[in-house]
């Protein structure tokens, strides 16, 4: 299926789809009182329109700031970020995100905050947002303050603020990583029938292994200090995808290859201090 | 689970062990607590400790105080406790009032953007430390009226709180908020209608009620030094006569006021932000 993407996009050169990110010689310094810390060192990176890339790293290892400089929330110290042949110079509604920490407005109800991206470019659609919370498994939920309900529902409630701005690409910082394990898993499902749905462009960081490799076309293994990219490893395992492959010997076998790279790469750097 | 549970659930355990007095009802101790301030009271005019036995006892301060409610001169020949309370309310009203409506938005101003910060905050910074009260002679020759100067003086009270609580309430801001209203498509004005606003008025209500306890002290002051009718002004002048009936009574009643408006804004407070409610 998403092979198929790969190769329309390849031969028409351009706009069948919208939503390619390159990376280009991407490094990210921060220097906060003279120390000269790089979170993330000399990045290339190409991802197709509508792929689904995981960004897979220990904390620290600047998989954050990568996505932050996708958004546009982060400017890179040098390199550059293209969306679609453009250079990225700031946040835009194209490129929608989840944060880690829920990241709904608290004084705001489910159905404001779902209406917001609409509602501040002057789209709103009446009923959007009562239709994405029911195609989310949390309808009725839209007068209902964020703190009233439970964090799964929450994430569920702030992926339908994003997709009610209908992004050619899905920013996600560690969405579930705050969830319970069977959350997790249910979440994990979810984003992946709404993806393979209309297949948008999809930056996942994660630092769950399975988790990464369960979800991605390809996994981009990052390793810490400076932040590079170790590893950029093909997921080969057929999609529609559900919890089920998680079993299958091929997954298993892909998780042992990158928890090995992991693992070296962790013991150079503990050798290496 | 961390240790404070932990040591939490030990206490728990341990305390149920021990012999406790059963719990009543919450205003049971309340009462007994005023009770207990009232027989304190009348135990020091009766022992005539110091100069008490020039104050009333609680029982006779009851009684004038229903006498001045039903509308008795508040001094002998002089006006009732309603004409000195509209002139004391105007001024406090008027002076609040300004205050909330300059120091609210110069916050906002001030801690959403730069140039504010730097060009009006540092004069406000060297004004603050004034207490409101030393602000009576200039204000007395600046404004000529007395009323001017009384609600000016209430104004600075009340100003510097709400001022600071505002400018505080919009620079804690969380950054992820402002780059999900910007990843959104939002603009900047989005980001002040949508997160700086909202999320800034618990800060200001706190602010308020601050600044609405020292608008109760700066008038009262204010009034005992330069007024002509107010509670302050009649309370100080009972004291000058050693009406000292007036005296509790016009404590009594400047309590009460400062009582019931910061609960207003408490409850305004609360009805402004229906969220805060809900987080558990």
């Amino acid at each position: 299926m998403t092979g198929q993407q790969h190769e329309t996009t390849e031969e028409t050169g351009s706009t069948a789809q919208q939503g390619s990110v390159l990376l280009d010689e991407v490094t990210k310094v921060y220097d906060p009182d003279g120390e000269h810390v790089v979170a993330v060192d000399d990045v290339d990176l190409r991802i197709d329109a509508g792929e689904f890339i995981t960004v897979l790293g220990p904390s620290g290892c600047g998989k954050s700031t990568l996505m932050n400089c996708i958004a546009g929330f982060l400017e890179p110290t040098s390199g550059h970020v293209y969306v679609d042949g453009d250079r990225v110079e700031g946040p835009s509604e194209r490129r929608g995100v989840v944060f880690q920490a829920n990241r709904l407005l608290p004084w705001k109800t489910i159905e404001e905050n779902v209406n917001l991206g609409p509602k501040m470019r002057g789209e709103l659609v009446e009923g959007r947002a009562s239709e994405l919370l029911a195609e989310m498994g949390i309808e009725g939920t839209e007068d209902q303050y964020p703190t009233e309900l439970s964090g799964g529902m929450q994430q569920r409630a702030e992926i339908a603020r994003l997709l009610a701005n209908d992004p050619d690409i899905m920013l996600m910082d560690e969405p579930f990583s705050a969830l319970d394990a069977l959350t997790k898993e249910i979440m994990q499902e979810m984003l992946l029938e709404i993806w393979e749905k209309d297949n948008r462009t999809v930056v996942f960081i994660t630092h769950d292994v399975s988790e990464a490799i369960f979800l991605a076309d390809r996994v981009v293994v990052m390793s810490a200090a400076p932040g590079e990219v170790k590893a950029d490893i093909e997921v080969d395992i057929p999609r529609p995808r559900n919890l089920d492959v998680t079993t299958t010997d091929r997954f298993k076998e892909l998780e042992r290859e990158v928890l090995e790279l992991i693992h070296s790469e962790a013991r150079e750097a503990m050798g290496g201090a | 689970m961390s240790i404070s549970d932990s040591v939490g659930e030990k206490w728990l355990g341990v305390s149920q062990q021990l012999p406790s007095l059963p719990a009543l009802p919450r205003p049971v101790y309340k009462g007994a607590s005023i009770l207990l301030f009232l027989g304190a009271w009348w135990l020091f005019v009766a022992i005539e400790f110091l100069g008490f036995r020039l104050i009333p006892t609680p029982v006779e301060t009851i009684r004038a105080l229903v006498e001045s409610i039903q509308g008795a001169p508040l001094t002998s020949g002089g006006q009732s406790l309603y004409t000195h309370s509209y002139y004391t309310i105007m001024r406090v009203g008027l002076g609040i009032g300004l205050g909330i409506c300059t120091a609210i938005p110069l916050g906002l101003l001030i801690g959403w953007s730069n140039v504010f910060d730097r060009y009006l905050l540092p004069a406000f910074e060297v004004l603050r430390p004034i207490p409101p009260v030393a602000w009576v002679p200039i204000a007395l020759i600046g404004f000529t009226s007395e009323l001017m100067s009384i609600v000016w003086v209430v104004f600075v009270g009340v100003f510097f709180p709400i001022l600071i609580n505002t400018i505080d309430g919009v620079k804690d801001i969380e950054t992820d908020y402002v780059r999900a209203i910007y990843s959104l498509g939002g603009s900047r004005i989005d980001l002040f209608r949508h997160v700086i606003v909202p999320s800034a008025i618990s800060s200001m209500v706190t602010g308020t009620v601050i600044g609405i306890g020292i608008g109760w002290i700066a008038v009262v002051a204010a009034e005992m030094i330069s007024g002509n009718y107010g509670v302050g002004y009649a309370t100080y002048q009972a004291y000058r006569v050693m009406d000292t009936q007036t005296v509790v009574i016009g404590i009594i009643i400047l309590g009460a006021y400062g009582a019931l408006s910061s609960a207003f804004v408490s409850l305004l407070g609360r009805r402004l932000t229906p969220w805060e409610r809900l987080e558990s």
